[in-house]
């Protein structure tokens, strides 16, 4: 598994974890990821989790938007995609999890079939202080690997990596598809996380259309109605 | 005179606005709630004074003067409200203070907004012209004032009547229509500030003013603010608020908030029967964001014990809390099935919900085939604006709130009864909501769509109030005085010269037969001033066609109701034409009083009238 997939897991599982933005923001795992190398992954490119997803969290206080961190896991498109998550949609949300769930889960099983976790990249990760890892176990059938934060105060983060060995290369290689397709429908389902001013100046324009458009679809269902009133207001008819 | 009597209600409707706040706000200290707008108190304040009235009219015309137990029960909130004055005053004062020092824009859309309102409330002071108002929101009223409280199943349609129409019990026990209408008014006074209350929780700046000025001038709120003679629109107050009270016990840890909340959405189901899916709803959003059993019982205990009078009426009265939904159900029924047929189509129970048409419902994208329904006209924005209130939701309590209330109201009343204009009490949320989203949307960016969407506001507005123009001027004259009570209402009061005809028939006979009443088959009551039995086919219990079809059937009856003139204007009810008119040959009825009357054709908007003969028959004894 390459360092971004296990980036992209380790903050799926974040997110998952539910766990609070002003502690995710200290926690030394994260940046255990960054002192190890992971940059230049073929998937990682100049994303920064602590530097760029964090800075803006620091403040905060609350709870990591789940959204945020779903997308910060399943889109490497460089730090212009950072300010365009303003423009996240809520109701895309259910998008981002299939697709991310789909990502997570191609990634697992790619990343297992062709490369194998293995044991001293995951005791690294979890271990970046040269510390004893404080768990480790394989159950039969799965890698299982346990990250514990150091002892700091607040909540302890808590993640678990799982990769199944069992699947074969075919499934893997449909699978591959999938996620293939999936990366192309990514901007069309997505297309307010572009910061293109193209694009962006393309969905306001199709929402102007939208707001004068529907107006005048709504008018006229009134037609009989509104020619009426028109007819009482300017010819006082 | 009217000019006079306007004003004379003006200022009874200021004085008693106050002393309703002032019962309210008595409620919000019993409650100990710490409110820190004043704008907010106030409106909880009034809003809670009006369902302090409505509770004690309802216990007021349980007593046999049916006059007296209602003044009284006013006059006990207006003690209540007297003590609550100190508080009301500050608040005032709070608000005109924080007016003043608002920047010039933001004062110039809120002397607006006060503006229209004004014009909308001088309209209210017209006498009522509104179909359903004279044919049952008010009739009921006037009808349990001079015959006791009592269910008319000869006026199947009373059994619809809930707590907002104790306002207009209240204002009629007074003799004024216009307070009744007037309290009606209020009621929209209360909207259109709860709007703006709402869209503050997105946005400050001119935008809430703004979602405040497109609800006051959408052609069906200013209709039902200032003609329709009916109190729904307190619904529009009361589901915002009750949004607002939700927020406030989802900050506040102690069990005042959820009481709040559980009154408003009680007085929301007790306004009528939509009115539980919308408390209902307010429940789950209510659930949703505190999820405490505890405080869920006390909501739920607050609503019941507000709403569920009306329903205990109708249960006493029928068998059917609900009537008429449970009560069609029933296998014995033994009256007349088509008046049950038309209620049913009345409240859109009957009606075809299907899946595309009921989608349609949370965007308010529906209209009625022949296009000229302008009491389903709720205006464009809402569909306008749909994508960027999709674009701009976040996982925030407000936003959860607010979507869970509109979405499960709207499509309620999609899936039930099918009627857009009974989407109006989710209007001021989905309003506050949409140009909420507008602002916060193109904050920074988007300028070109923000330009698109101020324009299309301005332009509602600006039409809005063309049309408010034109469709209230000839209230606006007769309520100054400018042209008289009569002309007016025989222009505008459907069925106006039919009633005054038999009004000063009947008026003219002995007074040993002032017990004696007619049977009467027009739609339009209100303006009857004597005894009379309402007979159509579509709307009483009693007149059943297949129990009426012999002679003797009709004279039994016409013996059992003391109705001794039948009046035919212009013709019978098609159900009832051939037994009558055999009546008519047979000599039982004979006519007694024949002319002509001007009637109004079709809808009232198109001001077509025509000729129609109209008789009175007397009963042969």
């Amino acid at each position: 598994m390459s360092g971004a997939e296990i980036t992209a897991l380790i903050v799926t599982q974040l997110a998952i974890a539910d766990v609070p933005a002003n502690h995710a923001a200290e926690c030394p795992d994260l940046l255990a990821i960054e002192k190890l190398g992971l940059r230049d992954d073929l998937f990682y490119r100049p994303f920064a989790i602590k530097d760029k997803l964090f800075r803006r969290l620091d403040n905060s206080g609350k709870r990591l938007p789940f959204h945020l961190v779903v997308v910060h896991s399943a889109v490497h498109w460089g730090s212009s995609t950072l300010k365009a998550l303003d423009y996240l949609v809520g109701s895309f949300r259910f998008a981002f999890l299939f697709i991310l769930a789909l990502h997570d889960f191609v990634h697992r099983i790619y990343g297992q079939s062709g490369h194998a976790l293995a044991r001293s990249r995951v005791e690294d990760v979890q271990d970046p202080n040269k510390e004893p890892h404080k768990d480790f176990h394989e159950p039969s059938g799965y890698h299982s690997a346990v990250v514990n934060g150091p002892e700091k105060p607040g909540p302890p983060l808590s993640l678990t990596l799982r990769c199944r060995h069992s699947m074969g290369n075919t499934i893997a290689s449909r699978l591959r598809l999938i996620f293939n397709f999936s990366l192309f429908c990514f901007p069309f389902i997505l297309p307010a996380m572009i910061k293109s001013p193209f694009v962006l100046r393309a969905i306001e324009l199709l929402l102007c259309l939208w707001v004068i458009g529907s107006q005048i679809w709504y008018l006229a269902q009134f037609r009989p109605l509104v020619e009426f009133a028109a007819r009482r207001i300017f010819l006082r008819g | 005179m009217m000019l006079l009597g306007s004003l004379i209600a003006a200022v009874a409707l200021v004085v008693f606005s106050i002393l309703l706040a002032g019962a309210g706000n008595r409620a919000l200290r019993l409650l100990r709630l710490e409110i820190p707008s004043a704008l907010e108190s106030l409106l909880y304040s009034l809003v809670l004074g009006t369902i302090f009235l409505e509770l004690a009219v309802s216990a007021g015309e349980l007593i046999p003067n049916v006059r007296v137990g209602v003044i009284a029960a006013a006059c006990i909130t207006a003690v209540v409200g007297i003590t609550g004055q100190f508080q009301v005053l500050r608040d005032l004062s709070a608000v005109s203070d924080r007016f003043r020092a608002l920047p010039r824009v933001e004062r110039f859309l809120g002397f607006a907004l006060l503006g229209i309102l004004a014009l909308q409330g001088l309209a209210s002071f017209a006498p009522v012209t509104g179909s359903d108002a004279l044919h049952y929101h008010f009739t009921i009223q006037a009808r349990y004032l001079h015959q006791g409280f009592h269910a008319d199943w000869a006026l199947l349609h009373g059994f619809f009547c809930a707590l907002g129409h104790q306002l207009i019990l209240a204002g009629l026990a007074f003799g004024s229509d216009k307070l009744a209408n007037g309290l009606i008014f209020l009621g929209g006074v209360a909207a259109s500030l709860s709007t703006f209350r709402l869209a503050r929780q997105w946005t400050s700046g001119a935008w809430p003013f703004a979602a405040a000025l497109v609800f006051a001038l959408t052609p069906v709120v200013f209709w039902q603010i200032s003609a329709a003679g009916a109190p729904d629109i307190w619904m529009c107050s009361l589901l915002p608020l009750g949004v607002l009270a939700i927020l406030m016990a989802q900050r506040a840890p102690t069990l005042s908030a959820c009481i709040l909340a559980g009154v408003l959405a009680g007085a929301v189901a007790g306004a009528k029967y939509t009115g539980i899916m919308m408390a209902a709803a307010l429940l789950v959003a209510f659930a949703v964001e505190l999820r405490s059993v505890q405080k869920c019982l006390v909501f739920f205990a607050s609503a019941v014990a507000v709403g569920v009078w009306p329903y205990l009426r109708n249960w006493i009265w029928t068998g059917d809390p609900i009537f008429p939904f449970f009560f069609a159900r029933r296998s014995d029924l033994a009256g007349n099935l088509i008046a049950l047929h038309w209620l049913l189509k009345d409240t859109g129970a009957s009606n075809p919900h299907g899946f595309m048409r009921v989608v349609r419902f949370p965007i308010f994208a529906i209209a009625d085939t022949d296009g000229l329904a302008a009491w389903q006209f709720l205006g464009p924005l809402i569909l306008a604006l749909a994508p960027i209130v999709l674009i701009s939701l976040r996982n925030t309590r407000l936003w959860r709130v607010v979507m869970i209330v509109w979405l499960m109201v709207s499509l309620a009343v999609g899936m039930t009864s099918g009627i857009p204009r009974f989407l109006l009490p989710v209007l001021p949320l989905a309003l506050a909501a949409s140009l909420g989203a507008v602002a916060l949307f193109t904050q920074e960016r988007f300028r070109l769509l923000r330009a698109v969407t101020v324009l299309s506001v301005a332009g509602f507005c600006l039409l809005g109030f063309a049309a408010l123009a034109v469709y209230s001027r000839p209230a606006w004259s007769v309520a100054l005085g400018r042209i008289s009570q009569e002309s007016y209402l025989r222009i505008h009061a459907p069925d106006f010269e039919r009633s005054e005809f038999v009004n000063s028939y009947l008026a003219s006979q002995p007074v040993h037969e002032s017990s004696a009443g007619a049977l009467v088959f027009f739609r339009h009551l209100y303006y009857l001033h004597v005894p009379f039995v309402a007979g159509s086919p579509d709307d009483s219990w009693e007149v059943s066609p297949d129990a009426l079809a012999s002679n003797q059937q009709w004279i039994d009856y016409f013996s059992r109701r003391h109705i001794r003139w039948v009046v035919k204007a212009p013709g019978y009810p098609v159900e009832l034409a051939a037994p009558l008119e055999r009546l008519e040959r047979d000599g039982v009825l004979k006519p007694c009083s024949i002319g002509t009357v001007q009637s109004i054709q079709g809808f009232r908007i198109n001001g077509q009238f025509a000729s129609e003969p109209i008789a009175i028959f007397c009963v042969s004894q």
